[in-house]
């Protein structure tokens, strides 16, 4: 059930009336659980038994852990973690891993091929299995006790406002907020609904018009012109911002119109003056997530500086491969790992608003550069594009969209910046301001709104 | 007091609006009885074009068709009496038996009637099978129509006599065990819910300034409908797809023309081992096949001009080719009248000349 659908919005309506209506929360965590089963259920509906196998794998390792002292504490630890990885390497990496043997043996003129299974990638896997790791961790550290209720547990991995697409939330945040019986607020369903509506704008107003002229582009990068490919590359920027901000905008909005807080996932990672600030401020559950569990545990910076730099780059390197079983996933990963070591940035915010803003600019050119790699379907066709703006490559001008479409994009955009970089937070004190804002929301989602089915691009993974 | 009762109204009208649209029969029942209350409702389709329908481009004439379907009297040869089974779709479905030069003529719509038949030893016996172009991957790559075109046996016969052989066994896996999960998920919900939620009169004026604000200054028609690079006719958008096997535009392996290939020459023999004489093919193709070929998996004639086809086929993709103005609506689907023509003049040269060789 994609956010930007007719069926979420009746399912969102239906699931917090009824979640209001419940007296208790053992019955309101039932009624949550139940309601994410469908959502999930809503992709593919048989992969609700690898997402099951994996919480109970992950609720019986947690009560183990904790019951166990000694090594064999640790031992359930990796029991438990090989399970998770076991499920999302079949799942994600086998094919993938099989092609390049393939391509090996047969560069080696073996003549064994192994077979690819025709299987499609359970929707979020990526999200849930670092969600479900996250809570047998810090069971293991100590920081978190076991859930033994099962339903709530369950409901931690499950609930659906981030599910499929993050943010990938630790259980001191999530569970303490399932205990508690929480009574209907009416500014924080104010709240909610205003972040809901501006992350549904972003998606179906600006991400998906975008999508049209980034597709447009990719798809003819060999005959379009120069300007058109950069038109089609700096969108992109734009429409993956828009896109998975404006799912978390909505999944978190949802949760707070049911009382729950969930971490945020974006800080105007745009305005950042260099990488390192790019990534504090990008998708930063998943940053958190690979600092806490791979950076710290390798060594973080207390083994010299070399060293250091070794395990940012490794961090980054299994970052872009989390994205995706693709060499081009891969390689986004380790040029941003290579950009975060040899240009980490200065700590210091310069003085100058222009030299600020110019740097901030060179950071998003680079983004945008090595966003290209992510989009491509593969690496030729990401240096190809590459390559035909760099030699400012002459031919086709049409960009998939008119021009005055063009540049109503282009004024969404700096309305979304604008808007992001001045009003943050979404609390309207005054309820006639709120009627107004979802009225006019409404208004241009439905007369501006795109509306393709398009998926969003993070369920993906 | 009120608030509560309000609040459980609205779960139960949202859990109805749910169900409703889940349930496949549920939606035949409630289009049936709006189709049959058009004046209180509104016509899903327009009677203009049904893409100037989707599109909510109504006041662009341009795209509008006429209502009347007139076709030039039929001229036939005096060939040997011929029993003519067509299964078709929304293409053929209005033709009449005097439309054809044949003494008997069986039609059979696929997915709404059973498609069965009945030879006739004293006349040629003739199946055409008739195909939109967008669907040809899905059924014949997938298996689906072959397992549709199979002959039942007298005995399966008298069981599922006018009952959709898919159907068939879901009614009666009711019986036997739980719902199977999948009829929980219906993948054309969000249609159902617009359908239930939206589809009105009432609501129409909010969708045409959508489409007029797209048309006007986007220069793109919403909905379903894509406009033509030119902008002088709509086209729909399942068939630009690229992602879609229904996209004009998709990329098609040889492996899989091989196996569409594979799968008519069984379904040929099948039929004529059946008892027909002859058994025919005919892809219609999409508008924008025709009108804006750039980019064409050139589908249509890779089957047709495959060497391995053993079925004959009726060509209208050539004709079209070659003169293609007029063959189409230009805010439909379908072909115009003069299109109609084209194919009716082929199949009655084809079904009454018994030297016919067809296009190949």
């Amino acid at each position: 059930m994609l956010f930007n659908s007719l069926q979420f919005l009746v399912f969102f309506m239906v699931v917090t009336l009824w979640f209001y209506s419940l007296k208790t929360q053992k019955s309101r965590n039932l009624l949550l659980l139940i309601a994410s089963c469908y959502f999930y259920m809503s992709f593919v509906p048989k992969y609700i038994l690898i997402l099951g196998a994996t919480i109970i794998i992950d609720y019986i390792a947690g009560i183990l852990i904790e019951r166990t002292q000694g090594k064999g504490r640790r031992l359930w630890l990796i029991m438990s973690l090989i399970a998770n990885i076991g499920i999302l390497a079949y799942y994600k990496y086998f094919n993938f891993l099989a092609e390049n043997l393939n391509g090996l043996l047969h560069m080696a003129s073996i003549d064994k091929q192994y077979s690819l299974m025709d299987i499609v990638l359970p929707v979020g896997l990526s999200f849930h299995t670092f969600q479900a790791m996250s809570y047998t961790i810090e069971v293991y550290r100590g920081k978190q006790q076991a859930e033994r209720n099962f339903a709530t547990y369950a409901l931690y991995v499950m609930f659906y406002p981030q599910l499929v697409a993050g943010p990938i939330e630790r259980p001191q945040n999530i569970l303490p907020q399932l205990h508690e019986y929480r009574p209907y607020n009416w500014e924080h369903v104010k709240e909610g609904l205003t972040r809901m509506l501006w992350g549904f704008f972003k998606k179906v107003v600006i991400a998906d018009r975008l999508a049209m002229v980034v597709d447009y582009a990719f798809d003819n990068h060999t005959s379009s012109s120069w300007y058109v490919l950069v038109i089609g590359a700096v969108f992109y920027s734009f429409q993956i911002y828009c896109d998975f901000s404006g799912y978390c905008d909505i999944g978190i909005g949802a949760a707070r119109v049911m009382n729950i807080k969930l971490m945020e996932n974006f800080s105007q990672p745009y305005t950042s003056s260099n990488i390192t600030t790019f990534w504090q401020r990008w998708h930063m559950s998943l940053s958190g997530w690979f600092r806490d569990y791979v950076y710290i545990p390798l060594g973080g910076n207390r083994k010299g500086e070399l060293r250091r730099r070794i395990n940012v780059f490794i961090v980054f390197l299994l970052s872009g491969l989390w994205h995706g079983a693709n060499w081009t996933f891969v390689m986004w990963g380790g040029l941003h790992g290579l950009l975060v070591t040899v240009f980490p940035g200065s700590k210091e915010k310069p003085k100058s608003v222009a030299v600020n803003a110019l740097k901030a600019i060179i950071t998003f050119i680079a983004v945008t550069v090595l966003w290209i790699f992510f989009r491509a379907s593969n690496i030729s066709q990401a240096l190809l594009y590459i390559a035909n703006i760099l030699r400012l490559q002459g031919g086709d001008t049409t960009t998939g969209l008119n021009i005055a479409e063009i540049l109503f994009s282009v004024l969404l955009i700096i309305v979304m910046m604008f808007k992001e970089f001045r009003v943050q937070g979404y609390k309207m004190q005054s309820d006639k301001k709120f009627y107004i804002y979802a009225a006019a929301m409404v208004a241009s989602c439905y007369l501006f709104g795109v509306f393709n089915e398009n998926q969003f691009i993070y369920f993906q993974f | 007091m009120l608030k509560r009762v309000l609040t459980y109204c609205l779960i139960v009208f949202g859990l109805a609006v749910l169900y409703l649209s889940t349930s496949k029969d549920m939606m035949q029942k409630i289009s049936d009885a709006r189709n049959d209350h058009d004046e209180w409702w509104g016509s899903h389709f327009a009677y203009e074009g049904d893409l100037v329908g989707m599109s909510y481009l109504y006041y662009v004439k341009d795209f509008h068709k006429p209502r009347q379907r007139v076709f030039a009297p039929r001229n036939c040869n005096n060939g040997k009496a011929v029993n003519l089974v067509l299964w078709g779709d929304s293409y053929t479905m209005h033709f009449r038996d005097t439309d054809f030069c044949a003494d008997r003529f069986q039609y059979g719509r696929r997915y709404f009637e059973d498609i069965q038949y009945k030879l006739d030893t004293s006349l040629r016996n003739v199946l055409i099978i008739e195909s939109t172009e967008r669907h040809i991957r899905e059924y014949f790559s997938g298996n689906r129509i072959y397992d549709e075109l199979k002959p039942k046996t007298e005995k399966e016969l008298k069981k599922t006599t006018f009952i959709d052989s898919r159907e068939h066994s879901i009614v009666y896996a009711n019986f036997l065990q739980l719902p199977d999960i999948k009829t929980l998920f219906n993948p054309h919900i969000n249609r159902n819910i617009e359908y239930n939620l939206f589809n009105y009169n009432c609501i129409s004026p909010v969708r045409k300034i959508k489409a007029w604000i797209n048309y006007k200054i986007f220069n793109r028609a919403s909905g379903d409908a894509v406009l033509s690079k030119k902008g002088d006719r709509l086209f729909y958008n399942k068939t630009l797809d690229k992602k879609e096997t229904t996209g004009f535009n998709c990329p098609l392996a040889d492996a899989e023309v091989n196996k569409i290939i594979k799968l008519l020459n069984e379904i040929e023999e099948h039929y004529k081992a059946a008892g027909f004489d002859d058994v025919y093919l005919s892809i219609i193709p999409n508008a924008v096949t025709i009108y804006q070929p750039e980019g064409y998996n050139m589908l249509i004639p890779r089957i047709q001009n495959n060497k391995a086809l053993k079925m004959k086929v009726v060509d209208v993709y050539t004709p079209f080719m070659q003169k293609p103005d007029g063959m189409f609506w230009k805010g439909d689907t379908h072909w115009s009248n003069a299109g109609a023509d084209v194919w009716l003049k082929i199949v009655n040269s084809v079904i009454t000349d018994t030297t016919y060789i067809a296009s190949r």
